[in-house]
């Protein structure tokens, strides 16, 4: 019977592993062997020549410089507003807990634009400052759940004993949240450190990252040798953070379900005011950007919106199309993740915790890499017939959903998880067949996790800007390069129409973001 | 709802989506009639040229955009021996001897070639065919000169004067095709001691940013909607006319300038790919690219000049703008085995 | 009726149940006894198929079912959380079954009415389960778990939840919903009350093995161990020579085999009396509603005791003792 079920799970995993493996590890081990290995030879010295370069090792100081300091930034941020969310109760809460989600899926080059339109100024403070905005999201997210779920009676306990609020704090809360502390500063350092539009339109030319590095040496120098030994130490890097994270991760302890939801003290007017400070900084940097960007939309009386069915000179699509195109991207590539993501959580749940710490280091691989190495693998890996995918239009789904899986993966297994395995016997034993069961019980859970992982998927790859631009785009435009596009020539009537296409995109990614934090969080239990 | 009903709806949505990503995959591919135009972003071509290009030959075109110049030619290279398309526009003359050198071409002289102004003809072995030409010169914001009564600058040693401190932004050359032009152009004009030139720029205040749209839209005071706050820039000859044809209204005089002296001519050319499928198509293709419809049209959609002689202008390029008579210029082979050496010295000297 | 032999569940190198053998037989009440960590959980598990055996056979009247999955065994399993379906209400839980079998939707109505009727929810078909209380959930989980009229019901820990005040009533309607079913029950508990409330036989189970089986009474009289009798109540414990067939307590002499004999009462079996035979000291008293516990020192040793009447802790009292109820064990 488990070696049946043992199969079954197998399978289930191999599906999505499969896809994985073919879209994105063969194309990246390709150029990263035409880089390395380009002799017939692995080519070991390339390593130390890089190391060599003082302005390479100068850049890969910078990288990890900006990513912690960004982390860090993000974790003040962030953190107290957490605890806001997760300890009062308040009217609204929720909708401010899935504004600050929201933020994380919108186009990096919009949010790029609204930053400049408020006049910041070209430095590391802003790139920290847009890292902020975007990671808040994943703080609110990974510690906020599992804030929710800290068993409040060790704090009770402890305050019974004598201990003031701040000792609680240290010695009680903040232990029991090591765990997804870690794992979500890990996640922030992730992005932070392979962050490309931000730090290439707030940093300017001053600051080059790895990314930024890879991107030159690879597409404008065809230096593929370079190219590779940088992918090489950014991937590193990103193992190093995920299992860092997962380490900690496993050694932490102190969460149980929740017996009882505890009973909020009434707020007085002290509580109050703190609860608005820990808020207010969150809020004030993501609720910014936004309104700056839809007042400087507006503020020539809206013209933009006009002439968003015409086809703009130059260009070959009206832009009402290329919103058409990117919801139809958009579709297929929420199609393809949330059915290979939904497989890979399935197995995940059901199995054992090695093959989850394996799959999720595996899915998230593809956040590692740039995008242009998996663009440019693609190229060379996919060349003859009848693989000849290279101009194919599937190709722009693929790359959102390798974008997008890790993220389905995330929302969903926790959903996965919380049927109640008593409830699935119950089942069984009232004569529910194995795939009665799954029906019966599981479809639901399947169901609103699919529902949820959707609604990021789709706002994922409708935001997605930096793998769509390096891919091959056989006449289809997609939104977020298009308002890259109208930016890149001068005039006012393209201006008007770039930021009349961002506050388009930003309306359309927010609301599907914002609807799907809101449906993950539905107080009705599924089962 | 039902479990009967969420399932219909599941099946629907999904036929629905599969059903109109399909109809959306253009041109049913490489088969059928259709020639493959591999580019970079900047290309356009209006509709109605292109239906002609198809009425006359019978060769539908497919358009595959690759990311900018650079990249779109690396992507040729690497591709080389299974390319993506028939043809390749976009290469320009700082980046061909990178595709002469790598043969990404095969050799076409198309007829009409003696049509091209010779001093594009830049490749005498007819690999790539000269079809557009653009000046990367320096851009002023005019209101800005006379609202404060100064002078405009007129030459590149102008820019160094203390009088326009803090006034001049550019784009990194190792990032930018147009800040790598404009580089070239101040070798060309200042040989050996240009690095001198930019130190001279550096301690004038000098803003660098990592591509034209920044510099442009973000920058540069004579752009509409932009909030930067300088009033010269690296840019092109045809941005003033830009300005102009984009206004809402239309002005009947040019917010900004384009310094004649300044320029750095940038050619641009197609060429047939090594290894492709429909050649003859391409060939036609090149020479379409030649004939008066097609050089007409380039102007309005790619804001560059026609590389055929006499080709008429629209109005709007005639009224504000005009052709540099001596522009900066130097040998593809130079830029070629120089580029790498220029950014690396012109990053020290102006970013470290 | 119900058959296990040699059954063994593991959990990977984990011993949960070895070699147990019993047997339920129809239309009575089973009930597996043991303390916390005993295996009983995992023993009524393997039974229903949801736990992989390791070793042994389940039948049911001569049928092998060790290798059938558990939604064709036909048992029943009423959970200690209940584990009801919530996103359905009262009455659709209690079809649940009814549909897995693919009764005729007029039947299906007629058999939730039916059992609704029998616990006594008629009036909450409709609710939603989130909004009842443990005593109504416990009693859809058995409407729900008898519908389709399963051979064997398996409960776990009924009454667990339940409180005190409650715990006697809703036995004895356990009890009898189980009788009027005519269903073999198997129940699982560590609750000695739970278990000589509801069963007619009982199985001791400790560590994982069968420690005795037997009818209710005479698991309860007569513990085959030391460690039955004092899980089973034993509080005062005497170690006594055998000389001719008797052990002489101090109250007087008692049947016992062997060299040695084990002497164990209940707190029930001794009392404190006037002119009892044997003299202690209170060492400590305690108020049980009914009577007081009173723990006192004696010649023979520490003994627990029932008294009537309050007791000062320091003041001489007599314990007498029914020498029948004792519990006698070879040392």
């Amino acid at each position: 019977m488990t070696t049946r079920r043992a199969i079954a799970r197998f399978a289930l995993a191999v599906v999505p592993l499969a896809f994985v493996a073919v879209f994105f590890l063969w194309p990246v081990a390709a150029i990263l062997a035409r880089g390395l290995g380009s002799q017939g030879t692995f080519d070991t010295h390339a390593f130390g020549r890089v190391f060599d370069d003082p302005a390479l090792l100068q850049v890969m100081r910078f990288t990890v410089w900006q990513a912690t300091l960004s982390t860090l930034l993000t974790l003040a941020v962030g953190l107290p507003a957490t605890a806001v969310l997760s300890r009062a109760r308040f009217r609204g809460r929720l909708g401010i807990r899935a504004l600050l989600v929201t933020p994380f899926v919108l186009p990096t080059i919009a949010v790029a634009t609204a930053f400049q339109s408020l006049g910041v100024e070209r430095s590391l403070g802003a790139i920290l400052l847009a890292h902020c905005f975007f990671n808040v999201a994943v703080i609110v997210r990974v510690v906020g759940t599992a804030w929710d779920a800290v068993d409040p009676r060790a704090e009770e306990a402890a305050r019974v004993l004598g201990a003031g609020p701040l000792r609680v704090a240290w010695n009680v809360t903040l232990p029991a949240l090591r765990a997804a502390i870690a794992t979500a500063a890990s996640i922030v350092f992730l992005f932070s450190f392979t962050s490309f539009g931000v730090i290439l339109v707030l940093g300017g030319p001053r600051f080059a990252t790895i990314e930024t590095e890879i991107y030159r040496y690879t597409a404008e120098l065809l230096d593929l040798r370079t190219a590779a030994v940088l992918s090489v130490l950014q991937l590193v890097a990103v193992v190093a953070a995920m299992t860092a994270a997962g380490f900690a991760s496993r050694r932490a302890g102190g969460l149980r379900p929740l017996g009882h939801r505890p009973r909020p003290a009434p707020p007085n007017a002290r509580t109050r005011a703190l609860a608005t400070v820990a808020l207010l900084p969150a809020l004030a940097l993501v609720v910014t950007p936004v309104v700056e960007l839809v007042r400087h939309a507006f503020a020539r009386g809206a013209e933009g919106f006009t002439h968003l069915t015409t086809t703009p000179v130059g260009l070959p699509d009206s832009p009402a199309h290329a919103i058409v195109t990117s919801l139809r991207i958009a579709v297929v590539a929420t199609l393809l993740a949330v059915g290979l993501g939904l497989m890979l959580a399935t197995a995940v749940t059901r199995g054992r915790s090695r093959l989850a710490r394996f799959t999720e280091l595996l899915v998230v691989l593809p956040l590692g890499v740039s995008a242009v190495t998996v663009g440019f693998g693609f190229l060379i890996v996919f060349d003859r017939p009848p693989l000849d995918l290279r101009t194919a239009w599937i190709i722009v789904p693929i790359a959102h959903a390798l974008i997008a899986l890790p993220f389905v993966v995330r929302t969903a297994v926790p959903i996965l998880r919380a049927v109640d395995p008593h409830v699935r016997d119950a089942a069984a034993l009232l004569g529910a067949s194995p795939a009665r069961v799954w029906f019966e019980i599981d479809r639901r859970a399947v169901t609103r996790a699919a529902g949820v992982a959707a609604a990021f998927a789709f706002a994922i790859s409708l935001g997605e800007f930096g793998a769509t631009l390096f891919i091959v785009r056989p006449e289809t435009t997609t939104v977020p390069v298009m308002i890259y596009r109208l930016l890149g020539r001068p005039g006012a009537t393209n201006v008007d129409l770039a930021m009349a296409l961002t506050v388009v995109l930003m309306a359309l990614t927010a609301t599907a973001a914002f609807v799907g934090d809101l449906g993950g969080h539905r107080r009705r239990a599924v089962i | 709802m039902s479990p009967r009903r969420s399932r219909a709806l599941i099946v629907v949505t999904i036929a629905l989506a599969l059903f109109s990503a399909a109809c959306s995959s253009p041109g049913g591919g490489s088969g059928d009639h259709t020639l493959t135009l591999v580019t970079h972003d900047s290309f356009a071509v209006s509709k109605p040229v292109l239906a002609a290009f198809t009425r006359e030959t019978g060769w539908k075109v497919r358009i595959l955009k690759n990311g900018d110049a650079g990249a779109a030619l690396n992507q040729v290279i690497l591709t080389k021996g299974a390319p993506l398309g028939d043809a390749f526009f976009g290469v320009d003359n700082t980046l061909l001897t990178r595709a002469l050198d790598a043969h990404v071409f095969d050799r076409y002289a198309a007829p009409n070639l003696r049509t091209v102004t010779p001093a594009l003809r830049l490749d005498p072995t007819d690999h790539a065919t000269p079809v557009d030409f653009g000046d990367v010169c320096i851009n002023i914001d005019k209101q800005y000169f006379a609202s404060k009564s100064i002078s405009p600058p007129v030459t590149l040693d102008d820019l160094a004067d203390p009088k326009y401190k803090d006034l001049v932004v550019t784009e990194n050359p190792a990032t930018s095709s147009t800040g790598l032009a404009f580089l070239a152009g101040t070798v060309a004009h200042f040989g050996d001691r240009w690095t001198d030139y930019w130190d001279r720029l550096r301690a004038n205040g000098l803003l660098v940013v990592a591509g034209w749209e920044q510099a442009y839209n973000g920058e540069f005071s004579g752009a509409a909607g932009s909030k930067g706050t300088r009033p010269i820039v690296v840019s092109y000859a045809s941005s003033p006319p830009a300005e102009v044809f984009f206004a809402k209204p239309t002005p009947t005089t040019a917010p900004t300038a384009s310094l004649d002296q300044t320029c750095f001519r940038q050619v641009e050319f197609v060429g047939v790919l090594h290894g492709a499928k429909h050649v003859a198509a391409a060939h036609e293709l090149i020479d379409f690219m030649l004939t008066r419809r097609f050089q007409r049209d380039v102007p309005l959609q790619m804001f560059v000049y026609p590389s055929v002689t006499g080709t008429p202008l629209p109005e709007v390029f005639t009224t504000f703008s005009s052709i540099a008579p001596h522009p900066f210029t130097l040998t593809p082979a130079r830029i070629g085995r120089d580029r790498r050496r220029w950014i690396d010295e012109w990053t020290r000297h102006v970013l470290r | 009726m119900l058959r296990v032999d040699g059954l063994a569940v593991h959990y990977g190198s984990a011993v949960a149940v070895t070699a147990v053998d019993l047997t339920v037989p129809d239309g009575a009440v089973t009930a597996i006894l043991g303390p916390s960590g005993s295996g009983k959980t995992s023993l009524l598990r393997g039974i229903a198929g949801l736990e992989p055996l390791a070793a042994g056979r389940v039948e049911w009247d001569d049928e092998d079912l060790t290798a059938r999955p558990p939604h064709r065994r036909d048992f029943g399993l009423m959970f200690q959380d209940h584990a009801l379906f919530a996103h359905l209400d009262v009455a659709a839980n209690v079809r649940f079954g009814l549909r897995m079998h693919h009764l005729a939707a007029s039947e299906q109505r007629a058999r939730v009415a039916e059992m609704l009727d029998l616990v006594g929810l008629t009036d909450l078909a409709a609710r939603r389960i989130d909004s009842l209380s443990g005593g109504e959930a416990q009693r859809v989980a058995l409407a729900r778990a008898l519908a389709p009229r399963p051979r064997l019901l398996m409960l776990d820990e009924p009454l667990a939840s339940v409180d005190r005040e409650r715990r006697e009533q809703l036995a004895v309607e356990l009890h009898r919903v189980i009788r009027a079913t005519g269903t073999a029950a198997l129940l699982v508990t560590h609750d000695l009350d739970e278990a000589f409330t509801l069963a007619d036989h009982i199985v001791l189970l400790d560590h994982g093995q069968v420690v005795q089986t037997g009818p209710a009474a005479e698991v309860w009289r007569r513990p085959a161990t030391v460690g039955a009798a004092r899980f089973l109540g034993v509080v005062t414990e005497l170690t006594l020579p055998v000389t001719t067939g008797a052990a002489a307590t101090p109250w007087g002499p008692i049947p016992a085999v062997g060299p040695t004999a084990w002497i164990g009462w209940r707190a029930s079996d001794l009392s404190v009396a006037p002119d009892a035979p044997v003299p202690g000291t209170v060492t400590a008293v305690w108020f049980r509603r009914d009577h007081f516990l009173v723990e006192a020192t004696t010649a023979i040793g520490p003994v627990t005791a029932r008294s009537a009447a309050a007791q000062i802790v320091g003041a001489p009292v007599r314990i007498a003792a029914t020498l029948g109820a004792a519990v006698v064990l070879p040392a």
